[in-house]
């Protein structure tokens, strides 16, 4: 739930505390989310791995609509699938959310991406795109862990973005237009599906800087997925009600990462 | 000179110490193809290829090509399917699992 220390008196405090528990927007941080129900796929497993693609707060656990997506496409090596009308309704959350099954064919590593529509949100004034990916090993073979998919904004992986122990670091390039953004903004979310409580609400939405040469570092401090956003603003522009809107541009990446015995 | 050679060695043998063994089989025209490949791409050049059946019986032994890819006959008693198992010269393994409907074989649908 969102956390918010404005100070109000009476019934304004009631009203607005339980209008900001229907619609916690502002203190928890947008992510698109595509995730895969395993990270590494081992050879005896099923040949496939199910996938949830939605928009949410990872950590809140709060969903909101995700209208069918521009494209969902699964690339490994030169083979790029695309899986956008195959597409199952799901729920999550209670919002609008997708389905896929992903077929594995042989071992290397597969990475699934989305592209959203562009989601309104009349409580930061813009217009919200975040290219989201995903990246999976199949078979025993993570070769092709570092592609690049070429997406508009993308987080291009230092760090093998699954099979991580807890305590590693991971460490990624932020790109726009296929070249490095210099001291991107990138925001950082555990899916929280563990129930793990705050000690503060700055807790929630870890913030963190690109360095120069757009390369970041976290260290996810334990097992589970997190989810990665680099974020920017569109050169141009949308229309909302006739009126020009700003389009926030993310590059979003979720990573796995194991529990250290 | 020699601690230079010595470092050489040294690096040259890191790539094949640490790069996994994949192995990755499928049936084409009544022939298994066996792919083996490091994890950084290069082919398998020497070893050995064993096609076991759902009992674990060896059915066929070959030597691997030496470009990574090596067809066999689809050999009798494959029916409940097949395990191809690699074994590289330097001690590396791996499988791959081939469905008897990987294998275009009506008993396991």
């Amino acid at each position: 739930m969102a956390y918010h220390s404005i100070v109000l008196g009476g019934a304004a405090r009631s009203v607005l505390a339980f209008g900001f528990l229907l619609a916690p927007l502002s203190a928890e941080a947008h992510f698109g989310m595509v995730l895969p129900d395993t990270a590494m796929v081992g050879k005896d497993a099923d040949r496939s791995v199910d996938v949830t693609f939605a928009f949410l707060h990872p950590f809140g656990q709060f969903g909101m609509e995700l209208v069918p997506p521009a494209s969902v496409t699964v690339h490994s090596g030169e083979s790029i699938t695309d899986l956008t009308e195959g597409l199952v309704p799901a729920t999550v959350f209670d919002e609008p959310a997708f389905t896929a099954s992903v077929p594995l064919t042989r071992p290397g590593t597969y990475t699934i991406a989305m592209e959203p529509e562009p989601y309104w949100e009349p409580a930061e004034d813009v217009f919200i795109i975040h290219y989201t990916k995903a990246a999976i090993a199949a078979f025993g073979d993570d070769t092709g862990w570092d592609a690049e998919l070429g997406l508009p904004t993308e987080i291009i992986p230092l760090t093998r973005p699954f099979g991580l122990w807890e305590g590693n670091v991971f460490q990624g390039i932020a790109k726009s237009d296929g070249a490095p953004v210099p001291f991107a903004e990138i925001e950082v979310e555990f899916w929280n599906d563990a129930g793990v409580s705050l000690p503060d609400e700055l807790m929630e939405t870890q913030s963190i800087k690109a360095d120069a040469n757009g390369v970041f570092t976290y260290a996810p401090p334990g097992p589970g997925w997190w989810a990665f956003a680099a974020l920017s603003t569109a050169d141009y522009t949308m229309e909302q009600d006739g009126v020009d809107k700003n389009v926030e541009l993310g590059a979003v990446f979720w990573v796995n990462v194991e529990p250290w015995p | 000179m020699k601690r230079i050679a010595v470092c050489l060695a040294l690096l040259s043998a890191v790539p094949a110490l640490a790069h996994q063994l994949v192995v990755y089989a499928y049936a084409d025209a009544g022939e298994v193809v066996v792919e083996a490949r490091f994890s950084n791409g290069n082919p398998a050049k020497q070893g050995e290829i064993r096609l076991l059946n759902a009992e674990a019986l060896v059915l066929v032994k070959a030597p691997l090509e030496d470009d990574g890819e090596t067809r066999l006959a689809v050999p009798d008693g494959a029916d409940g399917g097949l395990t191809v198992e690699v074994e590289t010269d330097a001690g590396h393994s791996d499988y791959w699992i081939l469905t008897p409907a990987d294998l275009g074989l009506e008993a396991g649908g």
